[in-house]
């Protein structure tokens, strides 16, 4: 589903993504970890076509990222760390511009528009601008919007922020549902826990280079992801759980 | 710790106009043009009120009223830093974004109030030297001060800006008041306030004339009447033209006074008023049935919706549409008189291109297109990551700008060619050619902001107002119609008849509208996706 091949992102000398390289398969929720400024944000900007790179390759479903952009972000959607949607919108006028963007049908929208909307309880606030929702409020409706168009991969920068725990379990449920259908999810988290659970496969990032990744199991091994992060983080060997 | 305070304002108001978004450090070049737009704003307003204060100062000496020339010095003052500095003080001090960081530290309330009413001062004295150093000049080359006075002067143009900022912070105050109770309104409440100010300052600078001959003619009179009504600016002047101790500090109490007790009473309100949450009735969403658009339509309604949700925004971008409808109604009104001019034989040759000339300048004030990039700021990030073409998102700005200026213009056409009774052939240019002009202000505001984005800004209103792309804008649209008319009147009004010159000139602009599209197809689509 996607392929990261020796991406490398640079601002100015300082390399923020150091050749990395990532493969994920359909089915699969893909965590990504690492400490803060590791290259988590920029890997997923520029795998969602926000932020253009310097070397490498970024496959999504067989297309590159550099000469197909279009054709990639209309099966993928992304939810950034900090969701600052159009504020001068209403709830259900942003959903109706991210369904008119990837052109879902009256029908479609109006029926995910209501499953999503009653399942994280935001139905009755889709009137309100969102310039009046709390930070939680908007990080539901950007998880509403990237779900109306049933995207095939979904990035996911600290998809947790800022949610109560009810809409945090639904979210893994929903995530796991998700990739169960066929979809992938990659998604970056400093909540080791969840990750532990929740996540097929993991990767540690570490200034910028990649210093593990594989099946969750594998790169943990007998010990909890907290243990396993810490070591690795004072560890400057990189390692492969392959 | 009020010191630190004002010195953090004030880097950040340096940043914000010199450092530009994505380069370490100032930008030299901007800060030349902005030293270039201070100059020409400074010697334009110089200029104009030492003419004024010129005209008046030997009247009134003549009359034995010398002192009613700083009393009227002082009202100028009061009333340009109080219309200049309104909603800045609104904003500076309830919309502040620090606010709530600032209240939560171990800081008094009053400090946090005097560090943002220091930026607020500041405004004030720029716009106070605009009248105060012509009013200095002239009186002191034509009257003369005594050393004494000078030194009361000094402290006049010192203190008067705190008498205006109480009456502005009182004002923000109401402002604040009333915008937390009726929220919803607030953008078509701060449009109606502006432009209700603005019509009051166009009126009064188109009145002022008549006015002038009206003050030579009844100074005494209204001299009188200051003296007994507004005792605090009677005082002042008489402290300025007779160094009279007592009514300096008549005046200063007088001046003092106010801005004392308003700081007081703010400092004391000011945590209520800056995290009062405005009310909002909840609104409970009832679903009903969708409409699908195409992506494009899509694409300018939010672009339409994003323009139309801030008042400031609008008002600062698109002034000429309003001015196009107050100009379409003075026109009707004013039709006899406008009529009686169309009617001399020497004017009709020149009717169509002066008429196209005014719609093209009354509507050279409409720079939305040169703020539409920089104004994504943080969400930019949106349609970054949607499945849209570069092209279609800088078309919909496009068609935004269009859709919304062209129908004000036209209005403004409709009306000069129902007053002036011109042909058919000179109708469709009066109505074809100010099309085209917007057309070209619209390419080029956004050539121009795709060059200069500008996504750090806390505020919306600095990219409308402070962005290197809508100055630029500005100052060429406006220029454009005076560069038209001047290149004829100066170099080819005997080589050139005036209809093959506007023809010329019309094909200029069609050849800059093509040129300047297709520079938006190709290096702007580039540019726009290297952002």
């Amino acid at each position: 589903m996607l392929k990261i091949e020796h991406l490398t992102k640079k601002y100015d000398q300082f390399k923020a993504v150091d050749d990395l390289s990532l493969h994920i398969e359909r089915g699969h929720i893909y965590g990504f970890i690492g400490h803060n400024g590791a290259g988590k944000t920029t890997t997923l900007k520029a795998v969602a076509g926000i932020m253009p790179f310097d070397e490498g390759e970024i496959i999504i479903d067989g297309k590159s990222m550099k000469t197909h952009a279009l054709e990639c972000k209309k099966i993928m959607a992304y939810i950034p760390d900090n969701p600052d949607l159009y504020e001068y919108l209403t709830g259900i006028q942003y959903l109706n511009f991210i369904a008119d963007v990837y052109q879902v049908s009256k029908e479609e929208r109006e029926k995910r528009i209501s499953q999503y909307g009653d399942m994280f309880d935001l139905t009755s606030d889709l009137a309100q601008p969102i310039s009046a929702y709390s930070h939680g409020m908007k990080q539901k409706l950007a998880i509403i919007s990237a779900f109306i168009h049933q995207p095939q991969l979904i990035l996911m920068d600290e998809p947790f922020v800022g949610l109560d725990p009810k809409a945090s379990h639904l979210l893994k449920q929903i995530m796991r549902d998700h990739c169960d259908r066929g979809g992938a999810i990659f998604f970056s988290t400093h909540v080791l826990e969840v990750a532990e659970k929740l996540c097929d496969r993991i990767a540690i990032i570490k200034q910028g280079k990649l210093i593990v990744s594989g099946k969750t199991q594998d790169v943990i091994g007998d010990e909890s992801l907290e243990d396993v992060f810490l070591e690795l983080e004072d560890d400057d060997n990189v390692n492969d759980a392959h | 710790m009020l010191m630190t305070l004002i010195k953090i304002r004030l880097q950040g108001i340096l940043l914000r106009q010199t450092k530009s978004s994505k380069k370490k450090g100032n930008s030299i070049g901007k800060l030349i043009l902005l030293g270039l737009l201070f100059v020409y704003v400074g010697v334009v307003f110089i200029g104009m009120f030492g003419m004024l204060f010129y005209s008046l100062i030997e009247p009134f000496a003549m009359m034995g009223i010398e002192w009613l020339y700083f009393a009227l010095m002082a009202l100028f003052i009061i009333l340009l830093c109080f219309i200049g500095s309104i909603f800045l003080t609104h904003h500076e001090i309830y919309e502040a974004k620090d606010n709530e960081l600032l209240l939560a530290m171990p800081i008094k309330n009053s400090d946090i109030l005097l560090s943002r009413v220091f930026t607020i001062l500041i405004l004030n004295y720029v716009y106070e030297s605009l009248i105060a150093i012509p009013a200095f000049y002239v009186y002191i080359t034509n009257v003369g001060m005594t050393m004494i006075e000078i030194f009361m002067f000094i402290i006049v143009v010192l203190t008067l800006p705190l008498f205006v900022l109480a009456l502005s912070c009182l004002f923000s105050w109401i402002l604040a008041h009333v915008l937390v109770k009726i929220h919803r309104f607030k953008t078509v409440i701060s449009i109606v306030l502006f432009v209700g100010f603005f019509g009051l300052y166009m009126y009064a600078v188109n009145s002022l004339q008549t006015y002038l001959v009206w003050l030579v003619e009844n100074g005494k009179s209204i001299a009188e009447a200051i003296e007994k009504t507004v005792f605090p600016l009677y005082h002042l002047s008489i402290a300025l033209t007779k160094g009279n101790i007592g009514s300096f500090v008549i005046y200063l109490i007088c001046a003092l006074l106010p801005f004392i007790i308003v700081i007081y009473l703010l400092s004391m309100n000011f945590t209520k008023m800056a995290t009062s949450k405005p009310k909002m009735k909840k609104v409970i969403y009832k679903a009903k049935p969708m409409k699908q658009n195409t992506m494009f339509k899509a694409l300018v309604i939010r672009e339409i919706k994003h323009f139309t949700s801030n008042a400031m925004v609008m008002l600062n971008g698109a002034m000429g549409i309003i001015l196009c409808i107050i100009a379409a109604g003075a026109v009707l009104i004013y039709q006899d008189e406008i009529q009686m001019i169309a009617s001399i034989p020497q004017i009709q040759e020149y009717m169509t291109p002066v008429l196209c000339l005014m719609v093209i300048a009354v509507s050279s004030l409409n720079m939305i297109s040169a703020s539409s990039i920089s104004l994504e700021g943080d969400r930019f990030w949106i349609i970054k990551s949607l499945p849209i073409t570069t092209q279609d998102i800088l078309n919909s700005k496009l068609a935004m700008h269009a859709f919304l200026c062209i129908p004000g213009g036209l209005i403004l056409s409709v009306a000069l060619i129902y007053v002036t009774g011109i042909g058919m052939i000179d109708s469709l240019l009066v109505l074809v050619v100010p099309i085209l002009f917007t057309l070209l202000i619209d390419f080029l505001g956004l050539l121009l902001n795709l060059w200069k984005p500008k996504f750090d800004w806390v505020n919306e209103t600095v990219c409308v107002k402070q962005s290197l792309p809508v100055v630029l804008t500005m100052f060429i649209s406006m220029g454009l119609a005076v560069v038209i008319a001047m290149v004829y009147g100066l170099w080819l009004v005997d080589i050139l008849s005036i209809t093959a010159y506007m023809y010329s000139v019309i094909m200029i602009v069609i050849i800059l509208d093509v040129v300047l599209y297709q520079t938006i197809q190709t290096w702007g689509i580039q540019q726009f996706e290297h952002i």
